[in-house]
């Protein structure tokens, strides 16, 4: 005898609908997310150790330039690290003009 | 029991009714279900709370579903949408009493567009309003396609009765 002769019967039937998961999908769901965050950490923490790395090498770069402008200058000041401590405004007019 | 997995266990029934009816597999439905709740943990700070959280975890679900069937038609292995060429699956051929059995044999032989919007207004009992906004139709178009759909579907099960 078949189960759908009106509408209100097939509503009836799709009403009664009884669709679950396996069990334990709770679980099963929240290994899911643990794996995933500690994928997303790990990718945190390469980039963390670059960018770390590129941060050390910068200030160790701007530590070896302050040395060296010390070394040749024997000074901090702004001249002595533009290399103007002992700059003469004429000498590029007369090497102009010897050429 | 941290706030997510509350809400796992809270939503896992929905998420269920709408993706095992339409993948039609409960195996597939499984991993649709874990990668639904896994999609809406990722996105949770951009969930502001415009709709409720039943309705955004089912517009995840059903579009993982559709992804998963589109997926499955480009394998060739997609279920007919032939009301003529019914594939009956081993449960029904045990011509098994079992409402949500009938249900899922006469769902899958459904055309998607179709069986979505039984699926969400039908048995999940969203409103036709939520379910158009979940499928992201007009609600003429929903409405429509809901008669249509039920007069397929009361077909359907007729001819599966009879088998």
């Amino acid at each position: 005898m078949s189960k759908i002769n009106k509408s209100d019967e097939l509503l009836g039937l799709l009403s009664t609908y009884n669709g679950t998961f396996a069990d334990g999908f709770t679980n099963r769901v929240m290994d899911s997310v643990d794996e995933e965050n500690s994928t997303a950490s790990s990718d945190d923490m390469a980039f963390y150790k670059i960018y770390r790395w590129v941060a050390l090498s910068g200030v160790a770069a701007i530590i070896v330039l302050l040395f060296s402008v010390y070394l040749t200058e024997g000074s901090f000041t702004t001249d002595a690290f533009f290399g103007l401590v002992n700059y003469n405004a004429n000498e590029p007019i007369i090497a102009s003009l010897n050429y | 029991m941290s706030a997510f997995e509350t809400i796992v266990m809270r939503y896992e029934r929905l998420v269920a009714k709408i993706i095992i009816p339409m993948v039609g597999n409960k195996y597939d439905a499984d991993d649709i279900g874990q990668e639904t709740f896994i999609r809406f943990y990722k996105s949770m700070k951009q969930f502001k709370g415009d709709s409720q959280l039943g309705t955004y975890l089912a517009r995840i679900a059903i579009n993982l579903s559709l992804n998963e069937i589109k997926k499955r038609s480009n394998h060739r292995m997609l279920s007919s949408t032939d009301f003529k060429n019914i594939e009956i699956t081993d449960t029904s051929t045990e011509k098994s009493t079992d409402n949500t059995e009938l249900v899922n044999n006469a769902l899958s032989a459904m055309d998607v567009k179709f069986r979505s919007i039984i699926i969400l207004r039908h048995i999940q009992g969203f409103s036709t309003k939520e379910t158009a906004d979940i499928l992201n139709l007009p609600l003429g178009t929903v409405l429509s396609r809901l008669s249509r759909g039920q007069d397929k579907l009361k077909k359907i099960i007729t001819k599966l009765e009879k088998i």
